[in-house]
C-alpha cells in the first residue's frame, strides 16, 4: 500500500496574511512613541504638539531600545522553544509546519539568531530571570538535537537528560542562598523563579502526546502573542524619555529662590521649558533661572535587597559590568530646597 | 489556522486503495500473530522519530505549569492579585463615608501642638503632620476638626471638645511614642514614625548642672502620667508626681512643688523657647529614641493610607511637608535650647525618620507612590 499525498493548492491566504502582519511590524513602534507622549503630557492636545516639536526622535528611540532590549530574546528563545516541542511531538513535522506559524518560524529560524538572542538575553536579563535562561537554552539544545538526529541514541541521552539535569543541579546550587533570602524576605515570585527552571527544564527536552502539542505549544503562543503588545506598551510607559531636573528660580535680584521641579524640555535663548509632574508645562525667562541640577529617577532607586553571593536579583549582567555612578545623597534641589552653599 | 480539505483528500485516496487488499485471502492465523508481534517489538521508523516518549504525559504536565507560572506572574504583576490598592484602602478604611476627620491632639504643647485661647488656631508640628494626613486623605482644612486629647486617653481615643464633652476621634496625633507594650493594646495600632526625639529634664533656671536622671533622686520630679518618661524616672529612684497635662506639671514647677519635669525634648524645647529666662533645658544620658507614631485606634487600612502620606514625605523629592512642618515649629527652637555652659539641647532628629513603602498596589498608569 502506497499513498502519495494528492498535490495542496498553494497557499496563497496564509501568505497575504505574513505580508500585513510583516508591514504592520514597523509601525508598532511608532504608535508606542506617541503614545508615550501623549501619556506625558497628560492627555493635552497642546502640551503634546509641544513635546513633538522639542523631543528629538533619536532620544525617544533610545529610550525604547534601552528599555526594551530584553523584550527581544525573550520572544525568540520562547518562540523557539515552543515551536521546537511542537515540531518534534508532531508525526509529521511539515504537517505541524505547515498548519502552524509557530513551527513554521521554528523549523527555518537560523541556528545563529537563537545563538545571538541568548547572548543578549544573558547580558540584559536580570538576575532573578538567568536560571530560567539558561534551562531554556539547555531545552532548545534537546529538542533541536531531537528534532535533527532522531536516530542517535546514545547523544540524545546526553542531550536531552543528563546535561540538563547536571545543568539544574549547578543552577540550584548557585542560586540556593538567593532562593533562602528570597523566601525569608517573604518575595514568593522570586523564588519561585529561581527554583522552578532548574527542576523542570530535564521534562521539557522531548516530545508531549502528539494530541496535546497543538493544545500545549500553539495555542499560548498565539495568546502571548496578542498579550504581548500591551504587555509591551505597559512597560514602555513607564520608562523615562525626559531628564528630571530641577531649577533654581530667582524672579529678581534679591528675591527668594524657589526651585521648580519636573522634566526639561528645551532650553532656548528666551526661556528654560520645564514639564511638571502633573502635566503643567512651565516657561522660565532665561535671566531668572539661578542654577540647575539633574535629578536621580525616583522609580529606579529601589533596590532589592536580595542577592545571589553579592548580586542583587534585580541586576543585568550588563548592569553589574558597566560603570555606575556612586550612590550619592540627593541634591537638595532635587527635593524642592533651595541650594544653599555660600557664594 | 487550522485548513482540513487536504487531509479530508487524503482519507478518501486511503479508502479507495483498501478495497483490493480486503479481497485476498486472510492470512494465516500463525502468521497475523507473527505480525502483530513484529509491530509489537520492532518500532518502525515513527517510533524513533518520538525519541523519549514514555515521558510525554509528564512534559504536557510540566509545560502545562510552567504555563500556568507565566500566567500568574503577569496576571499577579499587572492585575487584582496583590496588595490592596488606594482605592480599595479608602473603602475599606470608611474614610469616603466622613464629612470631617476628628483628630486627637495636645493642646498645650508649644511647637508641637498647642490651642491658641484667644483665636482659636491650632499650631505645632504635630497640627503640620496632621494636616499633611488630612490632605492626602481628602479633607480640607476647615473638614479637620481637632480636639485635645490626654495621655491616659490616647490609647482609648477619646478627646474631650471644648466644652468637656468626650469625643471619639479617628486618629491620635499626640506626641504618642511607639513602644512594644502599646501596640499590644487592643485598640492601639500606630503608624511609621513621624519624628525621633528623647528624653530630657527642664528645670527652674539657676539649677545646678543636671547630666542624668540619678541626680534627682529622693527629689521631686514631675512627669506625665502613662508616658514612656515615667518609666525611665521610676528607675532613677526619683519622687514622681504624675500629671495629664503637661502645662500642670509646669504650673508645679513654677511654684516650686517639683524639682524638675522629665519628657520628651521636643515638648520641653517648645516651654524653653516660649520662656528662655524661666527654665534649664538639661540633655540626658539617655540612648533610648522616642519615636513618635500616629494611632489609628483598629482601622488597618487608614494606617497604611497614613503611611502612604509618611513615605509619600519621606520619598518624594516633590514632597517637602514634613520638612516645612520641621522648619516652621521645631528649628526656631533649637537655637533658644542650649545649657548654661551653651552646649546644644538636642531637640528631634531633624530629618524624617525612615519610611517604607507600604504594601500598596500600583498599576503602571498610576503615580501612587514615587
Amino acid at each position: 500500500m502506497t499513498v502519495t499525498p494528492l498535490p495542496r493548492p498553494p497557499r496563497r491566504v496564509r501568505r497575504n496574511q505574513l505580508n500585513w502582519l510583516l508591514t504592520a511590524l514597523p509601525a508598532f513602534p511608532l504608535v508606542l512613541l506617541v503614545l508615550r507622549l501623549w501619556y506625558l503630557s497628560r492627555q493635552d492636545l497642546p502640551t503634546m504638539l509641544l513635546l513633538v516639536q522639542y523631543i528629538s526622535p533619536l532620544g525617544m528611540i533610545s529610550a525604547l531600545i534601552i528599555t526594551l532590549i530584553w523584550t527581544v530574546p525573550a520572544v525568540v528563545l520562547v518562540l523557539r522553544a515552543l515551536g521546537g516541542l511542537l515540531l518534534v511531538s508532531s508525526p509529521d513535522p511539515e504537517d505541524a509546519a505547515r498548519r502552524s506559524l509557530l513551527a513554521l518560524t521554528a523549523l527555518r529560524m537560523p541556528d545563529w539568531v537563537v545563538a545571538v538572542a541568548v547572548v543578549l538575553a544573558g547580558f540584559t536579563w536580570q538576575l532573578r530571570l538567568l536560571p530560567a535562561l539558561i534551562m531554556l537554552t539547555a531545552v532548545i539544545v534537546a529538542l533541536t538535537a531531537v528534532q535533527r538526529y532522531p536516530g542517535e541514541r546514545r547523544m540524545l541521552t546526553v542531550v536531552t537528560l543528563v546535561v540538563p539535569v547536571a545543568l539544574g543541579l549547578v543552577v540550584l546550587i548557585w542560586v540556593w542562598p538567593g532562593i533562602r533570602t528570597a523566601l525569608a524576605a517573604g518575595d514568593a515570585g522570586t523564588a519561585v523563579l529561581l527554583l522552578v527552571p532548574a527542576l523542570l527544564g530535564w521534562l521539557l527536552t522531548g516530545p508531549v502526546p502528539p494530541r496535546a502539542a497543538r493544545l500545549a505549544t500553539h495555542w499560548p503562543a498565539v495568546a502571548a502573542m496578542i498579550a504581548a503588545p500591551f504587555v509591551i506598551g505597559v512597560v514602555f510607559l513607564r520608562a523615562p524619555v525626559l531628564p528630571n531636573s530641577a531649577v533654581e528660580v530667582a524672579e529678581r535680584d534679591g528675591a527668594p529662590i524657589r526651585v521648580i521641579r519636573g522634566q526639561l524640555i528645551t532650553v532656548d535663548d528666551t526661556a528654560t521649558t520645564i514639564l511638571q509632574r502633573g502635566g503643567e508645562v512651565v516657561f522660565i525667562p532665561n535671566g531668572e533661572v539661578r542654577s540647575k541640577t539633574l535629578c536621580p529617577e525616583p522609580i529606579r532607586t529601589q533596590k532589592s535587597r536580595i542577592t545571589v553571593r553579592g548580586w542583587a536579583i534585580d541586576e543585568s549582567v550588563l548592569e553589574w559590568v558597566a560603570p555606575t555612578r556612586r550612590a550619592v545623597d540627593v541634591d537638595s534641589r532635587c527635593l524642592g530646597r533651595p541650594d544653599n552653599r555660600p557664594g | 489556522m487550522d485548513e482540513d480539505s487536504g487531509e479530508a483528500r487524503f482519507r478518501k485516496a486511503v479508502i479507495h486503495r483498501r478495497a483490493p487488499v480486503r479481497s485476498r485471502p486472510r492470512p494465516a492465523r500463525a502468521q497475523r500473530a507473527l505480525h502483530g508481534l513484529r509491530r509489537t517489538f520492532t518500532q518502525p521508523d515513527q517510533t524513533v522519530r518520538t525519541w523519549g516518549g514514555s515521558l510525554a504525559p509528564w512534559r504536557l504536565t510540566a509545560v502545562g505549569v510552567v504555563l500556568i507560572l507565566a500566567l500568574g506572574f503577569f496576571w499577579v504583576r499587572l492585575f487584582h492579585i496583590g496588595p490592596p490598592s488606594v482605592e480599595d484602602l479608602r473603602r475599606a478604611a470608611g474614610v469616603d463615608e466622613w464629612k470631617t476627620l476628628p483628630i486627637g491632639v495636645k493642646d498645650d504643647q508649644p511647637g508641637i501642638a498647642e490651642r491658641d485661647p484667644a483665636t482659636g488656631d491650632w499650631r505645632g508640628f504635630d497640627i503640620d503632620i496632621a494636616y499633611m494626613i488630612a490632605e492626602d486623605l481628602g479633607f480640607r482644612r476647615d473638614e479637620v476638626e481637632f480636639y485635645g486629647i490626654e495621655s491616659e486617653d490616647r490609647a482609648r481615643m477619646e478627646a474631650t471638645d471644648l466644652k468637656g464633652k468626650p469625643v471619639q476621634v479617628k486618629m491620635v496625633i499626640a506626641s504618642f511614642s511607639i513602644t512594644k507594650d502599646r501596640e499590644d493594646m487592643p485598640n492601639v495600632m500606630f503608624t511609621q514614625s513621624y519624628l525621633h526625639t528623647e528624653q530630657s529634664v527642664i528645670t527652674l533656671k539657676g539649677h545646678g548642672k543636671v547630666a542624668s536622671l540619678e541626680e534627682f533622686k529622693g527629689k521631686t520630679v514631675c512627669t506625665l502620667s502613662s508616658s514612656t518618661s515615667a518609666l525611665a524616672a521610676a528607675k532613677s529612684g526619683a519622687r514622681l508626681t504624675r500629671r495629664n497635662r503637661v502645662s500642670e506639671c509646669f504650673e508645679l514647677l513654677d511654684n516650686e512643688k517639683v524639682e524638675a519635669i522629665t519628657t520628651d525634648a521636643a515638648i520641653l524645647g517648645g516651654y524653653k523657647y516660649r520662656y528662655p529666662d524661666k527654665y534649664d533645658h538639661w540633655d540626658l544620658g539617655l540612648e533610648n529614641t522616642e519615636a513618635w507614631g500616629v494611632s489609628v485606634g483598629a482601622n488597618e487600612a487608614l494606617r497604611d493610607l497614613a503611611n502612604l502620606t509618611l513615605y509619600r514625605s519621606f520619598e518624594d523629592p516633590k514632597d517637602a511637608r514634613w520638612e516645612k512642618a520641621y522648619v516652621a515649629n521645631i528649628l526656631p527652637e533649637t537655637a533658644a535650647n542650649k545649657t548654661v555652659d551653651g552646649k546644644r539641647v538636642p531637640l528631634a532628629r531633624p530629618q524624617q525618620p525612615d519610611t517604607t513603602r507600604p504594601r500598596v498596589r500600583e498599576l503602571p498608569w498610576e503615580e501612587v507612590v514615587p
